[in-house]
């Protein structure tokens, strides 16, 4: 399996490459009112009006940094019913790297928030690996797709 | 403008001057005694952490362009993809005598090179020529010439029509699951090809090759028989029988 490496604040983490759609540029972002701070704003990709998540933001409260290595990826978000894009900065995307499912070691403690699915160690250096599904905590989730949540789900915000 | 062009190279020699950048004065092949215990090890410097270290500050510390080349960027990637991929089909281009055919890449497991073939008592006489190893599996090698009725020409007159020296390779195609051997005296390599663009077959082709042919593909300067691959693979599926 081929995996997209990038960091958040320092530590590494692996995306499967299934999952990503394309690798782009660190554009400007529409800003948007009232919204978490994790989302950046939204992006016009292709015609497709998307959200932007900034990573950083999301896990350290932090802004990504604007470098040249600070990338979007877009990604397959919601693929059972209805393909949804999210576009999503990383810093330092840029490489790919090869890891084997045997090379990942279960991740040991969930609260069901943690999004990091495994472990894996590359360059004496850890490494985590994120699933798209997993990196939305569920109240951001129904805020950037109010139509295709659940509306059982628990963590709903009705405003 | 002048002005830009300056200041990016004041960045590239800030740059330059962080790293040491022992490449330069070793060299980056374990060649002519090189002075890196490590290049010794890794041969070139590609595959050195402190290299690829290298790289990776390089790009982590490249600030992004300016706001007019983000700019263009934004308008590129806000356009929709045009440049589609429907109706291309990729197809692998390969040699017999002197025709030129295209087939599906899909059934194209490998190309290798010619191999030995080992008869095989009273099935010969057909299309079967006999059994290869190919990477430690016994496959069938099926005579596509003699499926698709083209006769093994002279190497004179190759030379004569100007078709380039032979390169003979082998082909292994099917599904998964039992794939066949074929020979073939050249493999071009890839290309793509759209539906709209197949051409009809002119009458002049041989029977044989019609029956297997869907079409022509025009591709630079040579014209290429498109070979219906479904039942290419049932034609020799028949012949191994």
């Amino acid at each position: 399996m081929i995996y997209l490496r990038f960091e958040i604040a320092g530590q590494s983490y692996a995306l499967t490459s299934d999952a990503i759609v394309e690798v782009i540029p660190f554009l400007p972002i529409k800003k948007i009112t009232h919204i978490s701070p994790e989302v950046s704003g939204m992006l016009d990709y292709r015609g497709n009006l998307i959200p932007v998540i900034d990573l950083s933001m999301l896990f350290h409260q932090q802004t990504s940094s604007a470098y040249a290595s600070t990338r979007i990826v877009v990604v397959n978000y919601l693929q059972e019913d209805k393909k949804l894009l999210l576009a999503l900065i990383a810093e330092r995307a840029t490489e790919t790297i090869r890891l084997d499912e045997s090379d990942f070691t279960p991740q040991v403690i969930s609260n069901k928030r943690i999004p990091y699915s495994a472990t894996a160690t590359v360059e004496e250096e850890l490494i985590y690996r994120l699933e798209v599904e997993g990196i939305l905590p569920s109240e951001l989730k129904s805020q950037l797709y109010p139509q295709n949540t659940d509306s059982g789900e628990p963590g709903r915000h009705v405003n | 403008m002048a002005e830009e062009e300056s200041s990016s190279e004041l960045i590239q020699t800030d740059y330059q001057s962080q790293v040491d950048a022992c490449w330069r004065s070793i060299g980056v092949w374990a060649s002519h005694g090189a002075t890196c215990s490590i290049l010794n090890e890794v041969i070139h410097c590609r595959n050195c952490q402190v290299y690829i270290q290298a790289g990776r500050d390089c790009l982590s510390d490249q600030l992004l362009p300016d706001a007019d080349e983000m700019q263009k960027y934004s308008e590129f990637y806000r356009e929709k993809k045009t440049a589609s991929d429907s109706g291309w089909s990729k197809v692998t281009l390969f040699r017999l005598g002197s025709e030129w055919f295209a087939l599906d890449t899909d059934i194209v497991m490998s190309v290798f090179k010619p191999q030995s073939c080992c008869w095989v008592p009273h099935r010969s006489n057909r299309g079967i020529k006999g059994i290869a190893n190919v990477d430690g599996d016994a496959l069938v090698v099926v005579s596509l010439s003699q499926l698709l009725g083209i006769v093994a020409e002279e190497s004179n007159d190759n030379v004569e029509r100007g078709v380039s020296k032979a390169y003979p390779r082998m082909l292994a195609i099917g599904k998964s699951d039992k794939p066949m051997v074929v020979e073939v005296d050249e493999v071009w390599g890839q290309s793509r090809y759209n539906a709209e663009h197949v051409l009809p077959l002119p009458s002049t082709v041989s029977k044989a090759a019609h029956k297997y042919s869907v079409g022509l593909i025009q591709l630079e300067d040579k014209r290429v028989g498109l070979l219906d691959a479904a039942l290419l693979l049932y034609g020799l599926e028949q012949a191994m029988k």
